[in-house]
């Protein structure tokens, strides 16, 4: 069993919760999935190598600055998935941040 | 069976359909014809799909796409060849969901960049299939909406995450279907439900348009039910694409020619077999294994390699999977598109939580919440930093592997198609599962599932990996087997 | 007696570079500032599912040309990482940036710029450059408080943004004024921006008694309200300080309506960005020759320009600063001095009134009647004795604002400085016959002869040559002497 708090502090960093029955089951995988990842641990010769982040050698391309020649006047993009108010996306409210 | 379905018809692989096609366009109706009959009679036992199309809109797509090729139909190299895409794809106008209550109503307003070019060759998307809700599963029961069974024994999961791809392949519905390996996420169900199935080189297909789980390891690749077919799809969808960053500077290569070249000259490789990976499979799966191995053996140089790692694989696999996971999939907070809540009054904050606590799966939320988890300053060295320092060894331990041997082999999946519900109380068995084939996604090199035979019914299959950029060694070998299994062009008897 | 603890102020400085074409991850048209709201819009700038960035490369170049006239270090590798905030602005939740890290790193860092004040030369530092993309905009119904929600336009999402950081260097609004105008005019100098666009630059400062807690103030537009915003927070903490009490470390929210800063939220943890690179986007190796080909395409400089002027022109290095960091006045400047070379004198007049007017009738740089000529045909008026300091001033608004052609308007109206020596005598006796007492006291005393002369140009309407009304003035007293004695 793991403590709820690590559960709380999960759900704030991912902003969403578990439901009652989600939170019981996560409970009792969590300790095994670090248990799992623990395995790292013990890996001769980790310290002395750098991170991969990326596994294929290849440089990063660049574009040239040139712009489409079309803007999405009608909207087209958003319409059907998000709530349109003159043209302007619906969001809940924010705190002038 | 299925009534008044010819299954020579349906069997038949696309090159020769593609033949059929070019000589007289109006057989693409008749075959479409089969295939929904197929569908009309094993969908509602092995729920596939998420979304079918239904079989008039394709008719008329179909009426277009003869009206509009006219003159260029000979040089379609998919002229009229009905396909199934993995719900993770998106496609422009049909919805994309993920299986996911997230994405339950999302249609995207833009192709992948691997959709435009089977729809520039004249392939007919028949249909989104099932999958692990984002991806994150290996049996395809995290979907949303149902799980999907595997065409061979419907109390069986088909694998995953790609299970509705593989399942609509192997039972018919489809002759190719695309899909998508994280972490083994083709090859999986493709040897589940006795299938060929490709993970591309990192970087060889485009990523546009294909919805992220770990974005450093994603691929999308083919699936067919023989090796010349698998071979066409993959020269249609390889190739760089500007939209993507990751993707390589290389034009695309004709698989087909560069196969049927290999097998003409028949050079002799050096094959390793992976011990370890043999040796902790379910015995039914060992046996049958190392019974084929001997099979290439007789020709080719094998020889035994050792893989010193072995839980450690996993741990990486899912640290940085997760990882990954947890920032792309910061994106759904049901604003621009995905599920909506009422949100007047109330605050972002609390907007956002309830759409991601009522869109998200639970798998889905634990490796998110994982994820971020990893990733924050007081762990992300000792999870995420270790990981991507132990990918770097895995790494180097192939690329020493790969100076002594042109490939290696081990059985795709270490196990048989679990039942329903079997791996639902152990997560950890099943992350466990995946040993074999995570390896080629953490170090982006090739891998091959190739179906080779059953047990109690149930397909077993081998998995090839070679070094970044030679699948036609992969397909080579996948073809010498074929001929030798006579594994080609199967659909299974769903009963 | 109190004596107080130092000022520290670093700022954190937004500019767009607005002089791209296209956003700096996808190919969406950037002018997005007059178009209806979503528009400049594409599935990548949306954050839609399954799209991907793609570096443009210009945002790349100009980046480095502004490391490089920031004096910074450039890094040998180009890491975009991703910084994880939820915010209804951001489409992905995330935003691609840099960041100083384990395996990744800002584009340019350890810089400086120099600034001028108090007749002083001062180095302000430049912690680091980074490239990142610039979130979408909210609009809210009504107040921010009362509004059931919001309102997004993601017309600004993905336009390029660089962010300048500075150490604290600065130790008063006015350090902070003359380092933002001084990056200011290195960012036009370089063509990478128009930061009078608005939302084109955008100002975080941070600012705290040394030993006590900081203070960031958030998004401020504009140089002035930078000014503003930092001169209220010294008084809010020194106060606080002052009454023995603890400057609370907090974000605030500068209020351009109410001259205030507000609190947003209190700081007492950091924010976990959980920075990663991007696995979208592979590193690139930022070779020497890729800097050295834009390092030779920069175009003159400030401080260099500054340098050249005093050199070139005698002018002081104050005069010279103040021309140069308004790029068009300092090409103003030197049109002018083509056909004119009292430098100095040209200076002043451009720093002091021609400026002022400029500002006060908010005329635009690049579309001004006034032409460097117009000023020139003014300035030898003046030199010539045709038109008085006095004149010069009053009609110098008129050629600003509708560029008349001074000479023609001089002849046409008999604005004409009058030298004419009969007619002063004519004028000069009325005024001695009507002020007898003035008459006496400049010849007891000097210095009254002033008196009688400003009673010549008000009666002249100021058109008299005041150095001829004095001759004449003189000589007429000297006589009165010589028959008094």
């Amino acid at each position: 069993m793991y403590e709820s708090s690590v559960i709380d502090y999960l759900e704030k960093l991912a902003l969403l919760k578990f439901t009652d029955e989600e939170k019981k089951r996560i409970e009792s995988e969590i300790g095994k999935i670090v248990e799992l990842f623990s395995e790292l641990v013990n890996v001769e010769g980790l310290d002395i190598v750098e991170p991969l982040y990326h596994v294929v050698e290849i440089e990063l391309p660049l574009r040239d600055d040139e712009p489409l020649n079309e803007i999405d006047t009608n909207h087209e993009l958003l319409s059907g998935n998000a709530v349109l108010e003159n043209g302007y996306v619906k969001a809940p409210k924010t705190v002038g941040e | 069976m299925v009534n008044n379905v010819s299954y020579k018809y349906i069997s038949m692989p696309i090159y020769k359909l593609l033949q059929e096609f070019k000589t007289d366009p109006m057989k693409v109706f008749d075959y479409l014809e089969h295939v929904y009959r197929v569908i009309e009679s094993v969908e509602t036992k092995i729920k596939a799909f998420i979304t079918l199309m239904p079989q008039d809109a394709v008719f008329r797509r179909v009426e277009t796409l003869i009206k509009e090729s006219k003159g260029k139909i000979d040089s379609m190299k998919l002229f009229g060849i009905p396909i199934a895409v993995k719900d993770v794809i998106s496609t422009k106008g049909i919805r994309t969901t993920c299986a996911s209550r997230m994405l339950e109503n999302y249609i995207p307003p833009y192709n992948a960049t691997v959709i435009e070019r089977l729809i520039n060759e004249g392939s007919i998307i028949i249909g989104k299939t099932n999958m692990d809700e984002f991806a994150m599963g290996s049996t395809t029961e995290t979907s949303a909406f149902y799980p999907t069974r595997n065409p061979w024994d419907l109390s069986r999961v088909p694998g995953g995450s790609s299970g509705g791809s593989a399942a609509a392949v192997s039972s018919g519905e489809a002759p190719i279907a695309l899909g998508s390996d994280t972490g083994g996420s083709i090859r999986n169900p493709a040897a589940f439900c006795g299938i060929y199935g490709l993970k591309p080189t990192y970087g060889l297909v485009s990523r546009y348009g294909l919805i992220a789980y770990a974005s450093s390891m994603d691929q999308i690749g083919p699936m067919a039910r023989n090796t010349i077919d698998l071979a066409i799809l993959l020269s249609i969808i390889a190739g760089h694409d500007p939209k993507d960053s990751t993707s390589l500077p290389i034009g695309s290569k004709n698989y087909v020619a560069l196969v049927k070249e290999l097998v003409y000259k028949e050079p002799k490789l050096r094959i390793g077999i992976i011990k370890e990976l043999f040796e902790n499979s379910d015995e039914n799966v060992k046996v049958k294994a190392y019974k084929v191995v001997d099979k290439l053996c007789t020709y080719h140089e094998c020889l035994t390699v050792s893989l010193p790692y072995g839980k450690q694989i996993v741990a990486a696999y899912y640290i940085i999977a997760m990882a990954e996971a947890s920032s792309n999939l910061a994106r759904f907070d049901g604003v621009r598109y995905g599920l909506k809540v009422p949100f007047e009054n109330k605050s972002w904050e609390e907007v956002y939580l309830e759409v991601r606590t009522k869109g998200f799966g639970y798998e889905v939320k634990k490796r998110v919440a994982l994820g971020a988890y990893i990733l924050s300053v007081g762990y992300r060295d000792m999870y995420y930093i270790r990981a991507l320092k132990f990918r770097r060894i895995l790494k180097e331990t192939f690329d020493k592997i790969f100076r002594s041997v042109d490939v290696v082999v081990s059985p795709t999946m270490p196990i048989l198609p679990p039942k329903l519900g079997e791996f639902f109380e152990d997560p950890i068995k099943i992350y466990l599962a995946d040993i074999n084939t995570v390896i080629a996604n953490l170090i982006g090199i090739p891998a091959i599932s190739i179906p080779v035979d059953f047990y109690n019914g149930l397909p077993i299959a081998i998995q090839i990996m070679s070094k970044q950029l030679t699948e036609e060694i992969l397909l080579y070998l996948s073809m010498q087997l074929e001929e030798k299994t006579g594994f080609r062009n199967i659909i299974a008897e769903v009963h | 007696m109190y004596s107080n603890p130092k000022l520290l102020i670093g700022l954190e400085v937004h500019v767009q570079l607005t002089k791209l074409k296209s956003k700096l991850f996808c190919p969406t048209p950037a002018d997005y500032k007059k178009s209806p709201p979503n528009t400049h819009v594409c599935p990548v700038c949306l954050g839609l599912p399954g799209t991907l960035p793609v570096v443009n490369r210009k945002a790349i170049e100009y980046a480095i040309a502004v490391a490089k006239a920031l004096n910074c270090e450039i890094s040998d590798k180009l890491i975009f990482v991703r910084k994880h905030y939820f915010y209804p602005d951001l489409p992905k939740n995330y935003q691609i940036s840099q960041y100083i890290g384990p395996g990744f790193t800002a584009i340019a860092k350890n810089g400086y710029v120099k600034i001028f004040v108090n007749g002083k030369t001062k180095i302000i530092r430049i912690r680091r450059i980074n490239i990142e993309e610039d979130p979408g905009r909210i609009l809210y119904i009504g107040s921010i408080e009362a509004s059931p929600y919001s309102l997004i336009d993601y017309n600004r999402s993905g336009i390029t943004l660089l962010e300048i950081v500075t150490e604290p260097d600065m130790t008063s609004p006015k350090e902070a004024r003359a380092f933002l105008e001084k990056l200011i005019a290195i960012l036009e100098y370089l063509e990478v921006t128009d930061p009078r666009e608005e939302g084109a630059f955008r100002v975080d400062v941070n600012i705290s008694f040394e030993g006590f807690g900081r203070v960031e103030v958030k998004n401020i537009g504009s140089i002035k309200d930078v000014e503003k915003a930092l001169t209220y927070e010294i008084i809010r903490q020194k106060k606080i300080v002052e009454q023995g009490g603890k400057v609370e470390r907090e974000t605030r929210h500068w209020d351009p309506n109410k001259g205030i800063t507000i609190t947003l939220r209190s700081k007492e943890y950091e924010e976990d960005y959980r920075y990663f690179p991007d696995p979208d986007l592979p590193p690139m190796r930022i070779d020497k020759n890729f800097i050295e080909k834009i390092s030779s395409t920069l175009p003159e400089l400030p401080d260099d320009r500054i340098n050249r002027f005093v050199r070139q022109y005698s002018i002081d290095e104050y005069r010279a600063t103040i021309l140069v960091l308004n790029k068009w006045l300092a090409n103003f400047f030197e049109e002018a001095a083509k056909i004119y070379s009292n430098y100095k004198k040209l200076a002043d007049l451009l720093i002091t009134d021609f400026l002022r007017w400029i500002n006060e009738y908010e005329l635009m740089p690049e579309n001004l009647k006034v032409t460097p000529l117009h000023i020139v045909k003014l300035l030898k008026l003046w030199d010539e004795g045709v038109l008085s300091v006095k004149m010069v001033k009053e009609l110098l608004p008129r050629v600003i604002k509708e560029g008349v052609d001074i000479e023609t308007y001089v002849v046409s109206s008999g604005y004409m400085r009058i030298s004419d020596r009969e007619y002063l005598c004519k004028v000069i006796e009325e005024v001695i016959r009507e002020n007898p007492k003035a008459v006496r006291d400049a010849l007891s005393n000097p210095k009254a002869i002033n008196y009688l002369v400003g009673l010549v140009m008000k009666k002249t309407e100021s058109r008299a040559d005041p150095q001829i009304t004095r001759e004449i003035i003189q000589d007429y007293l000297n006589r009165l002497r010589m028959e008094g004695s």
